[in-house]
């Protein structure tokens, strides 16, 4: 299926039909499931953040069940080594059982749809084992590469509440992911719709409405968005005012960021634009798609300085006050 | 297809940004509108309050500036909206953050100019997308045609408080329309004095009696007064100087000339007086010395040749002394003349008929070339009077416009009442009266020096009717400038010549030693002559007539003056007296030395009431 065959009109059903089936499971989180989605169309990863007990694995492994794709969950824990993930070679029988071969076991994150359940949890070293494949798509053991099947997500969650015990991820690995999703508190309602459809005989279930073919089709149409000149300049303008040594950086980013955001945080804004351009039915990128992605493209980018830390500076706070404080045009 | 849609479509959306641009740009020549006239309006109720309280300008005036300011400001603000230059593209970014319409237009552009790319069915989605969404905006909606609600306050409240302003009676107005009609008289009367200086140079270039020297002198002086008077930022003060020095040229060449004259008239009557013993019988009284001399040397020549070759007794010696007499002149052909007569008396003595006669004939002919200069002379000498005159008469106008602004001035600083405007026009036509007298006087002067004492009495009588013995004592003084140092003066002048200071100081020559440290002598202006001349340096007391103590001072209408007596009331025309001598005073023309005792003169001759 190439590129040409799939029109927008198929985008979109497609797109509401992926949101349809994970909001029959999940309730409410829009800008979670939004986000989530951006992040598979713009075939990207996403760190999903909060408390435990929120859904954030039920909503990715609804996200797998409504696309088709193969899907493997790693539960990180401090014991965990890289080859839990990566997988190693084995030695067994030949076929002819007079020898013993050496063969490839492939670890869970060969998948479409990774899920690093509390990534946090695990050590740096079993932690970096996702880099590579993260950036690179592929899986060295042994001297050999292994290409993982696309289309290839890693969804991670951490809980920001439990620290004890825990590895933050470094900011290497951070960049990585392109949207830090925050799962956060249902409100009552949404609260009485989840406690009415989990605590009854069945339980809702996604319907597979796409495969890993058609997502990588939106992705890539979905990359072709037109982005006006300005708007460019207006995001490159954004990700430099969240430097605090930029003449027109804002004031809470001047007194409480230590270090801004990457070049590869500004190519998340622009791709999570584009893509939720076209998920909201236009067909060219605006500041108000800009606006919408950039917490998610953002808050794990920014490095807050001691005294933003120990006044409690949200990074969204500080990336709102960015938002607000650059211009749309100069 | 696709080319003519995407082609279509630029075209209707160039259509439709070109029409929001313009809708803009009304709407933002109506917001401004208002902001830009109040500036002027502001400038004009400044400039109206001001000429509340002071003098200032017009309400006409004020109006035309506000106008002005208005109208610059709303063309500066219509001239930056309408010519400021601002691409479509541009617009259109601006129309799509106004109009909420997510960038649709200004990606569409920017994907027809080229600027930036994705696969066509994408593209022509999006350009279709933008088209159809710009249809949708109301200009007239989002853009309204409106000025801000407290713009149009400040706006009518400034134009209605300007309005008031100009409207309202002004105190001011009245003296401010005077006084500009008060200038365009002083500009007026330097136009005149600058025609008259322009008419007189063209004189003295074409007068043939003048020497070299004494034209070369009247024209560098007249140049220069030209060059002040066609100044055009010349004070009233700058030309009537200028006008002064042209005069004073004039008439130091007259006096040279009139010396000179004299000069040649005493030899040529101590000649005649040597040779009365040859005049001819029932000679006429009314013939000139020249006339007479060439009518005695004619009658010495007959007399001469009847005795053939024997003079009569005391011939030779009455010709020698004659040709004395006139050898000792400053004229070259009356030494000349003197010459021959003295060869001719030698000649006599000798017993040398011939040579008597050729040098009788030879003196003949130097006494008539002698008598033809003269007459050329006395032309010229004319000629320079006139010219002084004229220049003094065009200085006369400037100071009648000068004074009758000085004097509206003063009274307007003094008692700032409109109902004493008539009685100081007054006192400056009288004082206008008594420099035209004056000016006949000095006219009368140039004739001989008893008509000068004529002249001084008619001053005296025009002025204040008093002093006849100090008009007598200025008569002796050289007429003309004598005469251009009173005009010059102004009508303060007049009350001098009751003074016993003028009849003490009334003597001739300058005698020796009258500087003012008692060593030399020196040549002082006539205009302070009456205080310095004939005087002892530094001992001259002056005692001024003052007003009787129970004088009365009258005021009102009044009738014909058959007995000429003063009908115009002291306090009034003091003040303009003393105006034009405060005047001089500050324009520098008066030594320092000398100018506090024009004050204190003044200052005594003060009204008391």
């Amino acid at each position: 299926m190439s590129v040409q065959d799939i029109s927008l009109e198929a985008f979109s059903q497609l797109a509401r039909s992926i949101e349809a089936e994970v909001r029959r499971v999940i309730v409410g989180q829009d800008d979670v499931v939004r986000g989530v989605l951006i992040c598979i169309l713009a075939s990207r990863h996403a760190l999903l953040e909060g408390v435990p007990g929120l859904g954030k694995t039920m909503l990715i492994r609804t996200l797998a069940d409504a696309l088709d794709l193969k899907f493997s969950r790693i539960q990180f824990t401090p014991d965990m080594q890289p080859a839990d993930i990566t997988g190693t070679d084995i030695l067994e029988d030949s076929e002819d059982g007079r020898t013993k071969v050496r063969r490839f076991q492939p670890g869970p994150v060969f998948a479409n749809l990774v899920l690093a359940d509390e990534i946090n949890r695990a050590t740096p070293k079993t932690q970096s084992a996702l880099l590579e494949a993260m950036a690179e798509k592929t899986v060295t053991i042994a001297s050999r590469t292994y290409h993982l099947e696309p289309p290839f997500f890693v969804l991670a969650t951490q809980n920001p509440l439990e620290m004890e015990g825990t590895y933050p991820l470094p900011e290497a690995q951070l960049d990585r992911f392109m949207f830090k999703v925050n799962v956060s508190f249902p409100s009552l309602n949404d609260l009485v719709r989840i406690l009415d459809r989990t605590t009854g005989v069945e339980s809702p279930e996604a319907a597979k409405v796409a495969d890993g073919a058609q997502v990588m089709e939106m992705g890539r149409l979905a990359l072709n968005t037109p982005v006006a000149s300005h708007v460019s300049e207006y995001v490159a303008r954004l990700v430099l005012n969240t430097h605090p040594d930029t003449d027109g950086a804002p004031p809470l980013v001047k007194q409480f960021v230590r270090y801004g955001a990457s070049p590869r945080g500004a190519q998340s804004l622009i791709l999570g634009a584009k893509c939720n351009a076209l998920l909201e039915g236009r067909f060219n990128v605006s500041f108000e798609d800009v606006a919408a992605v950039a917490p998610g493209a953002l808050r794990h980018r920014l490095l807050m300085n001691f005294e933003g830390l120990a006044e409690g500076v949200s990074a969204d706070a500080v990336i709102a006050d960015a938002v607000k404080a650059t211009p749309k045009t100069r | 297809m696709a080319a003519q849609s995407l082609s279509d479509n630029r075209a209707v959306l160039l259509g439709i940004v070109r029409r929001w641009d313009r809708r803009d740009r009304v709407r933002q020549s109506v917001f401004w509108a208002p902001r830009a006239a109040l500036p002027g309006l502001a400038v004009g109720v400044v400039l109206a309050l001001i000429a509340r309280f002071r003098p200032f300008l017009l309400p006409e005036t004020i109006a035309a500036i506000t106008l002005a300011l208005v109208a610059a400001g709303m063309l500066a603000s219509l001239a930056i909206i309408w010519l400021r230059d601002r691409s479509l593209l541009r617009a259109a970014r601006r129309f799509d953050v106004l109009f909420g319409l997510n960038e649709r237009v200004s990606t569409a552009l920017e994907l027809l100019d080229g600027r930036i790319h994705t696969q066509p069915e994408l593209a022509a989605r999006q350009l279709e997308d933008a088209r159809l969404t710009a249809r949708e905006v109301r200009p007239r909606d989002q853009l309204p045609l409106r000025a801000g609600p407290v713009e149009l306050l400040a706006l009518l409240a400034s134009s209605a408080a300007l309005v008031l302003l100009l409207v309202l009676p002004n105190p001011q107005s009245d003296a401010v329309a005077l006084e500009a009609a008060q200038n365009a008289a002083v500009q007026s009367a330097i136009e005149e004095a600058a025609d008259a200086v322009r008419d007189l140079t063209a004189q003295v270039a074409a007068d043939p009696d003048l020497s070299d020297e004494d034209r070369e002198q009247l024209l560098q002086t007249l140049d220069a007064s030209a060059q002040s008077l066609n100044d055009p930022n010349v004070s009233p003060e700058e030309a009537f100087a200028a006008l002064g020095e042209s005069q004073t040229a004039f008439q130091q060449v007259s006096d040279l000339m009139q010396q000179r004259l004299g000069e040649n008239t005493r030899a040529m009557q101590e000649a005649s007086e040597a040779l009365r013993d040859f005049a001819p019988p029932g000679e006429g009284s009314n013939l000139s010395d020249v006339e007479r001399m060439l009518r005695q040397m004619e009658m010495m020549r007959q007399l001469a040749e009847q005795m053939g070759g024997q003079p009569q007794p005391g011939m030779g010696e009455a010709m020698q002394n004659a040709g004395q007499s006139l050898s000792q002149s400053g004229d070259p052909t009356l030494q000349q003349a003197g010459d021959a007569m003295q060869q001719a008396a030698g000649a006599m003595q000798q017993g040398d008929q011939s040579g008597a006669q050729q040098s009788l004939n030879d003196a003949q002919n130097a006494l008539e070339q002698a008598q033809q200069q003269q007459q050329g002379q006395q032309q010229a000498q004319q000629n320079a009077q006139q010219g002084a005159q004229q220049a003094q008469q065009a200085a006369d106008q400037l100071n009648q416009a000068q004074q009758a602004q000085q004097g509206q001035q003063g009274q307007q600083s003094q008692q700032g009442q409109q109902s004493q405007q008539g009685q100081q026009g007054q006192a400056g036509q009288q004082g206008q009266n008594q420099q035209q007298g004056r000016g006949e006087g000095q006219s009368q002067g140039q004739s001989g020096q008893s008509q000068q004492g004529a002249s001084g009495e008619q001053n005296g009588g025009q002025q204040q009717g008093a002093g006849t013995e100090a008009e007598s004592a200025q008569g002796n003084q050289p007429g003309a400038l004598s005469g251009a140092a009173v005009r010059s003066q102004g009508a303060g002048a007049g009350d001098n010549a009751g003074g016993e200071a003028l009849a003490s100081q009334g003597s001739g020559p300058i005698e020796a030693n009258n500087n003012p440290d008692g060593v030399g002598e020196s040549q002082y202006d006539a205009i302070y002559a009456p205080q310095r001349i004939g005087g002892q340096p530094g001992s001259e007391q002056i005692f001024l007539q003052q007003d009787s103590e129970d004088g009365q001072v009258v005021e009102g209408e009044f009738g014909p003056n058959p007995n000429g007596a003063a009908t115009v009331p002291y306090n009034q025309v003091f003040r303009s007296y003393a105006n034009a001598a405060s005047q001089n005073l500050d324009t520098g023309y008066v030594p320092l030395s000398l100018r506090d005792i024009v004050r204190n003169y003044f200052t005594s001759l003060e009204p008391r009431n």
